[in-house]
């Protein structure tokens, strides 16, 4: 399993990772649908990356009515099953982070799925704000 | 059809009206987008013989073909209109992350005609455009007023392109400012915007960018990266930005000193890169998907400008309010540069006009009584904060000032010695004695005086062989000879073009040596068209020949592709470039020649533009 660590206090804002996140989930860079955000406090020069934790017992997945939200052992995160996801957004309610959201295209969710153990983010990332950790 | 936006904004502010249009495929990959489509646009649509100030001119905010997409450092933008400083082509580019957000929101161009009745901004989510009523915005500097947009509109992720108090005084050096420190700031495109009663442009995109072919896309990206990281000056880029150059130029005896009368400063360790990261610098900072992180956050944490923080500072800002004016003092030029933020202005005409006065002042040319009791003396930080301020505010001897170096050398009798500038623009920062190809690039640059047309870095970076297969001599490698120089020149002149229209940094594309080949294998992977590194010369030349045009139709002469009087008739007095001056005349013949460029009356000969495929029957500007 691996764990993504954040240190916001290298990070340039550059915003690399949402492009590339997007291109790799969604083939078009679409910051709108990044699984992380970069959040920009301009006036202070603060660049917070924001991404999902992981949650051990995860909220998102509690809720759901069709247990869509199933956890991959391998990589360590917890991945949306879209056939069995009803677009009910229950999971969008309880997620305290804003790190689970609708794509009104699809009327599914989306959500941090590590890219099957390579996250892109973490691989595109030159200062290394965001690193991988292997953990048990 | 193509994958990506094409799309193009028309907005009239006489008539309120707001069109949307695609952009014609082939125009697209005649001029590619950014600087390349605005100088199309600015060709066909600016009636010739206007004022700048004229409702009728045209004002143009160009994204990159390659904007808003994963190629790396592509997020910037041109912003072309006919310029208040030259009556010419005026052309400014900037980072940050507003021209991604507007390819986000499904536009690579924004075109801009008339002028509004009252203030307004314009506002941009997706497909819904409207101007908006900006009258509590009017008089507010680029910060307070990305600060009120965010709150009135309930949005921190808007972006927003401004301009400060000087481009709402039409002050003829001011900029476009977008996240509060980057600049589109050369060619006083900020005066124009303010004159069209336009506030700012605010954006917000979620439609994103479509690409052709990501998964290619990926795979070149990682080769061009690749590229990047083995130049030997990424570490230096990625540490330093710019600011390394004030101990570069130091060394090199090119630092612009007290107005470009010496080339070496002896205040250069103080205003240095190194004390600058040492001492003030927190974070780097980037524009959106750059892995070049050449910006900063700094923070001035004690003594009397505790407090000052902000991004930047960029080696131009550094000598240009430091060297120049002969100010040592780091922290001062610090909250210079955030002054020309908030009020919107560009930092090296901002310090051209400084340190003309100045030197007008040395010379009794002006009294304290002229300038409102300031005493102009050289080096004078406090002095240097009084007037950015005047300038900005449009008030005293700012009002002078604000014109420009051209302008009011005109009315100080005597100064016009001390004026430098070339074709109405002031000059930037490098001692081109000792710089020649540096010199040709300002000399003929299509926006003045510029260091981004050519940027020919290969006079001081390449070794001799490697200048000799390319530009026919070993000595175009030796940065005191002319040997060379006009061949460097046009073909810089020709990559920058391409680069400008891509969007992509100068800093990533020519300071880390992306190759001409895998951008034009970038350009099909994006598009889906068939573009050879051959296509995409052309296309650089097409647009300096445009370029031209526009000028040539804008009243310019053989005559004004030429350098200061300082440069020419006075010699180095320090520094490893004592005793030399420039000669221009031989290399400039020669120029004229690469360029087909008729000696008498500038014009690019009928075969070039046919050859080039430039059509002029469609314009306004006959």
């Amino acid at each position: 399993m691996i764990k993504i660590n954040i240190d916001a206090k290298i990070c340039s804002g550059c915003k690399t990772c949402e492009a590339v996140c997007s291109l790799w989930h969604e083939g078009m860079v679409n910051p709108l649908f990044a699984r992380l955000n970069i959040v920009k406090h301009e006036e202070i020069g603060e660049d917070i990356p924001v991404l999902c934790l992981q949650c051990v017992d995860a909220p998102c997945a509690e809720v759901c009515p069709q247990e869509a939200i199933e956890f991959n052992k391998k990589t360590g995160a917890w991945i949306v099953n879209e056939a069995e996801c009803i677009g009910c957004g229950l999971c969008v309610d309880a997620c305290n982070f804003g790190m689970i959201r609708m794509n009104p295209q699809k009327n599914t969710v989306f959500k941090c799925d590590y890219c099957g153990g390579d996250p892109q983010c973490v691989k595109h990332c030159q200062l290394k704000a965001l690193t991988t950790e292997i953990i048990e | 059809m193509p994958e990506w936006n094409g799309k193009r904004l028309l907005i009239d502010l006489d008539r309120k009206l707001i069109i949307k249009e695609e952009i014609d495929e082939k125009e697209q990959q005649k001029y590619l987008g950014g600087r390349g489509i605005n100088v199309s646009t600015l060709l066909r649509m600016v009636p010739k013989g206007i004022d700048a100030f004229d409702p009728r001119n045209v004002l143009c905010f160009g994204a990159g073909l390659f904007t808003g997409t994963t190629v790396p450092s592509s997020a910037r933008f041109n912003v072309s209109a006919k310029s208040p400083a030259t009556g010419m082509l005026g052309d400014a580019n900037s980072g940050g992350f507003w021209a991604p957000e507007l390819k986000f929101a499904g536009y690579d161009q924004v075109v801009i005609v008339g002028k509004s009745k009252k203030p307004v901004f314009i506002k941009i989510y997706n497909d819904e455009v409207s101007l908006e009523d900006a009258s509590h915005l009017w008089g507010k500097n680029v910060w307070e007023t990305e600060q009120i947009l965010k709150k009135t509109l309930c949005d921190d992720t808007i972006q927003i392109a401004s301009i400060g108090q000087a481009g709402e005084n039409r002050v003829r050096i001011a900029g476009i400012i977008n996240n509060l420190a980057r600049a589109a700031a050369r060619t006083g495109m900020g005066a124009v915007m303010g004159s069209k009663n336009l506030k700012a442009i605010v954006v917000k995109g979620t439609k994103g960018v479509k690409i052709f072919d990501p998964r290619r896309l990926t795979k070149l990206n990682e080769k061009l990266l690749d590229f990047m990281y083995q130049s030997p000056s990424f570490t230096v880029r990625s540490t330093f930005g710019t600011s390394f150059l004030v101990e570069l130029y130091q060394g090199l005896g090119v630092l612009t000193t007290r107005n470009s009368r010496e080339g070496q400063f002896e205040g250069a360790e103080k205003i240095s890169g190194r004390n600058f990261l040492e001492n003030y610098v927190e974070k780097s900072k980037a524009c959106f998907n750059c892995p070049v992180h050449c910006g900063h956050y700094f923070r001035v944490k004690e003594g009397k400008l505790a407090g000052t923080e902000g991004e930047g500072v960029e080696f131009e800002t550094m000598a240009a309010l430091g060297s120049k004016c002969g100010n040592d003092d780091l922290e001062s030029i610090l909250l210079a540069n955030n002054l020309c933020n908030q009020y919107g202005l560009d930092t090296i005409s901002v310090g051209g006009v400084i340190s003309f006065a100045m030197e007008c002042y040395e010379n009794g040319l002006l009294s304290s009584n002229d300038c409102d009791g300031l005493e102009l003396k050289w080096g004078e930080s406090n002095i240097i904060i009084q007037l950015i301020h005047l300038i900005g505010r449009n008030q005293g001897i700012g009002s002078l000032l604000g014109e420009g170096v051209a302008r009011a050398s005109k009315k100080i009798s005597g100064s016009g010695r001390f004026a430098l500038h070339v074709k109405g623009l002031e000059t930037p920062e490098q001692e081109i004695r000792g710089l020649k190809a540096w010199g040709l690039g300002w000399a003929v640059s299509s926006r003045g005086a510029d260091h981004c047309r050519s940027f020919p870095l290969a006079e001081t970076t390449w070794k001799a062989k490697e200048a000799e297969k390319f530009f026919g001599t070993p000595k175009a490698a030796d940065r005191f000879s002319y040997e060379g120089k006009p061949e460097m020149v046009k073909w810089y002149e020709e990559v920058c073009a391409v680069g400008d229209s891509l969007e992509l940094c100068r800093i990533a594309q020519v300071g880390l040596n992306m190759p001409m080949d895998l951008l034009a294998e970038i350009v099909e992977a994006v598009t889906g068209w068939n573009l050879t590194e051959h296509d995409l010369l052309k296309v650089g030349e097409r647009i300096v020949q445009t370029e031209r045009i526009f000028n040539l139709r804008n009243g310019l002469r053989p005559i004004d592709d030429c350098l200061p009087e300082r440069f020419l008739k006075e010699t180095v007095p320090n520094g490893p470039c004592k005793g030399h001056r420039y000669d221009l005349s031989e290399i400039l013949d020669k120029y004229y020649q690469l360029r087909g460029w008729d000696k008498i009356s500038g014009w690019p000969k009928a075969k070039t533009l046919e050859r080039l495929g430039i059509n002029l029957t469609n314009s306004k500007n006959i």
